[in-house]
């Protein structure tokens, strides 16, 4: 009365709930793909072209946003590429994705700070200079 | 009672494997919590920066209509009057006005797009039976938004290498 072995999986369970996108799915994956590697060229570009200016923050930060969607882009076309681990590829696509866009909203935020700060120190120098010309 | 468990086996063989699998693929894929926290982080930067591409692209929509209207019916007033100078012209303020007019469509457009895919990616957290086809939803909306961007920066790239190029052109 051996019931155990029908019962226990003979692979892994992830394996046995993982997902596979059919045609249609990957077509507009592989659309994704495309795009998200064309801007993070296109980002990597514009950054390294920044140079010409002198402006080092423009090519860190598309340097970062750059890369990660290159990898997200990539991680995207391993999903339509590739077979058995198409939910995993997504979730690295989805994370490198998330980066891309975490590091330019915090990229505007500082702009947008450091902005603020410049307009405030401006505006507090012109009353202190409105003062002592009285 | 040795002669039954091969009859235990045949019966439970098929409850306890086969349909795991084609059930799984019709029913879709269900996220599980370390999935959704990944999916949720995304979805929250895709929003903001939906947002911040949004505004941004609505001032300066405003900039540029304020540019080409009422600047440009100020200037044509003191051009009339003969109060400013031959170098601002009506039809030069204009084009700048015109000009700002691309940027501030592609970043409206990027925004709503992005906008549209953070809040399907949000959907697949909050959401359960529907995973897939909201997470297609979401990359669909990524792609046009990269795609749009991606253009544009092209386009600008291209015309901002050629104006300075002919820039250098005419000062040489």
């Amino acid at each position: 009365m051996n019931m155990q072995p029908p019962y226990q999986a003979p692979y892994p369970p992830q394996q046995v709930y993982d997902y596979e996108f059919d045609d249609a799915q990957n077509a507009t994956i592989a659309s994704a793909a495309l795009w998200a590697r064309v801007l993070g060229v296109v980002m990597i570009v514009v950054g390294v072209a920044s140079l010409l200016n002198c402006n080092v923050i423009t090519l860190i930060i598309n340097l970062i946003v750059g890369v990660n969607l290159l990898g997200g882009g990539s991680s995207l076309s391993m999903v339509v590429s590739t077979q058995g681990n198409d939910i995993a590829h997504m979730m690295q696509a989805i994370g490198k994705l998330g980066s891309a866009f975490k590091t330019r909203v915090i990229a505007t935020l500082i702009g947008l700070v450091l902005i603020c700060l410049f307009f405030a120190v401006v505006f507090v120098l012109a009353i202190a200079g409105a003062a002592s010309s009285r | 009672m040795s002669s039954m468990s091969p009859v235990y086996v045949l019966v439970m063989q098929p409850m306890g494997y086969a349909p795991q699998m084609p059930m799984q693929q019709a029913a879709g894929y269900e996220f599980n919590e370390v999935e959704n926290g990944a999916i949720a982080n995304t979805a929250k930067f895709a929003r903001i920066w939906g947002w911040i591409s949004l505004v941004s692209g609505v001032l300066l929509l405003g900039m540029s209509l304020l540019v080409i209207f009422a600047l440009a019916a100020m200037f044509a007033t003191m051009h009339s009057s003969g109060s400013m100078p031959s170098a601002l012209s009506t039809a030069k303020i204009t084009a700048l006005g015109l000009s700002l007019l691309p940027s501030s469509v592609v970043s409206i457009l990027g925004g709503i797009f992005y906008i549209s895919s953070g809040s399907s990616l949000y959907r697949v957290v909050t959401t359960q039976g529907n995973d897939i086809p909201l997470l297609m939803d979401a990359v669909k909306q990524l792609s046009r938004a990269f795609m749009i961007e991606a253009i544009a920066m092209i386009v600008s790239f291209v015309l901002g290498l050629a104006i300075g190029l002919m820039n250098m052109g005419g000062t040489t």
